[in-house]
């Protein structure tokens, strides 16, 4: 049922029965990934707000990736790193962690599937082919602590790990990180999320905080990186902090979207330093966001996230919203004539 | 003498679209236009209603807009290196203060537009060129700490902590709210009561807890642990090791309720879920609670002592070293 879209986009039809870890737009089509708590993985096509397939696992599944339109991957939390074919219903186990999977993210740059899990390590797997742990597992990388986050862009990939440490790896040489470092935030990391233009990432933490970081390491490089409070309330004379929990970069335009704990997705220009835009508050916290390929649509996960517990909350839905020009748009700098 | 006629202009025009200038700008006391009231461009003077466009002309005004197409580098593909994060009109006007110095935060919750006003960001927000903290002093240290203890305390409690920005943490052994559900999950699942669990929770946040006090209270005694820790810590969590600490005492009231398994039951789990205590404002009692609770937390709060209470062990858990005093029957 299409109902009318409101302040808050629309809410697609047949959402998923528990929390929902992530969601993803494709890269081809407005095809719409989503995984979830109570174990399953489905396709949507968010324009046509049609459930198109799903999938169900052994556990939790905690993330998602489209490999192409028609197929993709999924990072479970029953160790297992699966690939699922959509147009069949197929699916197979690509190989395992020892611990649940957390992320999960397909390099076009190498074609390879990497994969971090709360075992410590970082995997990287060749989808093609047989299927197995001996065929398709690339390498397994230690990291300092559990993997929370990973972001690729080009030849680079960005993990977060617990106790606020940041990886940077280069994918043609992963014997070790080409950048270790600590996250210029306090408090435990949420998400990062590597810049479109590949000079950098955004890095968001529990203390309502998002960081711009930047991979050149030259003091000039460095001076660039900032960091700014956002998703806080004030109450009281003091601020309730929420945890930033989703980052997501426009395609086209570079700005970036924030969903919070506090229910709120902000849209800031990082250029510019400044706020562009905010959107109307949605039912509970944010889980995960996505733009579309082109920018125009924005999938919004409002699914609580459990940080103060079990408590009542709302339904776990997914909101898909037409993305206009002036919320994305970065304002035009203004500039003197040069003089004649 | 021309720079400053544009000077003008640019001041009307930006405070017309950004609000109040900076008000400390000044225009030389010795200019004076020479065309006068004629003159086609207004004589701002700053802090006062704000002149409209209009009074440019539109000599003016066709000038200004074929400037800003070719000014205005639209970045295809997010920021970075190629646009500067200063604007240029700081740069040309030196007697214009900077209002983008590189680590100065001028967001503002609710608006988008950066006021004036932005320079009084509250104490807690200076990203000004302050140096990041030097722990040459225990003191500045505890400072610090107390100081975002108190201005921003996040709504998750069992997080990592460092006060040195890019440095290593002071307080380890975080976990994140996935982890809790997922441990949840699986208990539930292997039939564990929601009372166990919720009180495994519990002591967890508790601990946590008593850990940020006694940081604030030793700063220094703190980041020597946190090494040793770090080997113990509450790493590498599966599903099958919970992470219970032993505490002393009951566990006080907290704000964390159950996780509800509610995969399997939604009804009855939700139904429980209503009974219990929720909110968070209530851990901010905790706090207070915690100041009451006996002190037989050890400062090795982090080992792992939940692996001694299984009851089977899987291949690789097995122990090397002797179960501590505490797990000892």
């Amino acid at each position: 049922m299409a109902a009318a879209p409101q302040s808050t986009g629309r809410e697609l039809s047949s959402p998923p029965t528990d929390g929902i870890s992530n969601l993803r737009f494709s890269n081809h089509s407005d095809n719409l990934l989503v995984s979830s708590w109570d174990k399953s993985v489905r396709l949507y096509d968010a324009s046509a707000n049609a459930l198109r397939g799903e999938f169900m696992h052994g556990g939790a599944v905690l993330d998602c990736c489209f490999h192409d339109d028609s197929s993709g991957f999924t990072a479970c939390a029953d160790h297992t790193v699966r690939r699922l074919v959509f147009n069949y219903s197929r699916e197979d186990i690509l190989g395992r962690h020892d611990a649940p999977v957390r992320c999960i993210e397909y390099s076009y740059a190498t074609g390879q599937v990497i994969t971090g899990s709360w075992d410590k390590t970082l995997k990287c797997w060749d989808p093609r082919g047989a299927s197995g742990q001996e065929r398709s597992l690339i390498g397994t990388y230690t990291q300092p602590e559990r993997v929370y986050s990973l972001s690729l862009v080009g030849n680079r990939l960005v993990v977060a790990t617990a106790g606020r440490h940041v990886n940077v790896y280069d994918l043609r040489n992963m014997n070790q990180p080409e950048q270790r470092r600590e996250s210029s935030l306090k408090y435990q990391t949420r998400c990062v999320r590597c810049y479109p233009n590949g000079t950098g990432y955004a890095l968001s933490s529990v203390e309502g905080r998002v960081a711009m970081e930047f991979f050149d390491l030259s003091e000039a490089g460095q001076s660039k990186k900032y960091a700014f409070k956002c998703h806080r309330k004030s109450e009281a004379g003091r601020d309730i902090v929420y945890p930033v929990n989703s980052i997501a970069f426009h395609p086209i335009y570079g700005t970036f979207a924030t969903g919070g704990c506090d229910g709120y997705v902000n849209v800031w220009d990082g250029n510019n330093k400044k706020r562009l835009y905010q959107y109307p508050k949605y039912p509970t916290s944010i889980a995960a966001l996505s733009f579309s390929r082109d920018g125009r649509l924005l999938a919004v996960a409002s699914s609580y996230t459990y940080e103060e517990g079990d408590k009542p909350h709302e339904p776990d839905a997914i909101f898909v919203r037409s993305v206009n020009e002036v919320e994305v748009k970065p304002k035009p700098k203004l500039l003197p004539n040069p003089a004649t | 003498m021309l720079a400053l006629l544009f000077l003008c202009f640019i001041i009307s025009f930006l405070s017309d679209v950004y609000g109040p200038i900076i008000s400390d700008f000044r225009i030389a006391d010795n200019f004076i236009c020479r065309y006068g009231d004629d003159c086609k461009f207004l004589h701002v003077i700053p802090q006062q209603s704000q002149p409209s466009p209009f009074g440019f002309g539109t000599q003016t005004g066709t000038q200004f807009q074929r400037t800003n197409p070719q000014q205005q580098k639209p970045n295809p593909f997010g920021f970075g290196a190629q646009n500067n994060a200063q604007p240029r009109e700081a740069n040309d006007f030196g007697s214009r203060p900077n209002r983008f110095k590189p680590f100065e935060n001028k967001w503002t919750r609710f608006s988008p537009l950066n006021t004036s006003s932005s320079s009084t960001l509250r104490q807690s927000d200076s990203q000004t060129p302050v140096p990041n903290h030097k722990c040459t002093d225990p003191e500045s240290c505890k400072r610090q700490m107390i100081e975002d203890f108190e201005n921003e305390r996040p709504l998750w409690k069992l997080t990592c902590y460092g006060h040195n920005k890019n440095g290593p943490c002071d307080i380890v052994g975080d976990i994140s709210y996935e982890e809790l559900r997922a441990l949840a999950y699986d208990e539930a699942k292997c039939g564990l009561s929601l009372q166990s669990i919720i009180d495994r929770e519990k002591s967890l946040i508790n601990s946590k807890l008593v850990e940020f006090q006694s940081l604030v209270q030793k700063p220094h005694a703190v980041s020597a642990n946190a090494s040793i820790s770090t080997q113990n810590s509450v790493a590498g969590v599966s599903p099958n090791a919970p992470m219970t600490i032993q505490s002393g005492g009951p566990p006080p009231l907290s704000s964390f309720g159950q996780f509800g398994a509610s995969v399997n039951s939604p009804g009855v789990f939700g139904a429980a879920s209503k009974v219990l205590m929720s909110g968070a404002n209530s851990a901010l009692n905790v706090t207070k609670r915690i100041k009451l609770m006996n002190n037989t937390l050890s400062g090795n709060s982090n080992m792992d002592n939940s692996i001694w209470m299984k009851a089977e062990w899987k291949i690789g858990e097995i122990r090397e070293e002797a179960p501590p005093d505490n797990c000892i029957y």
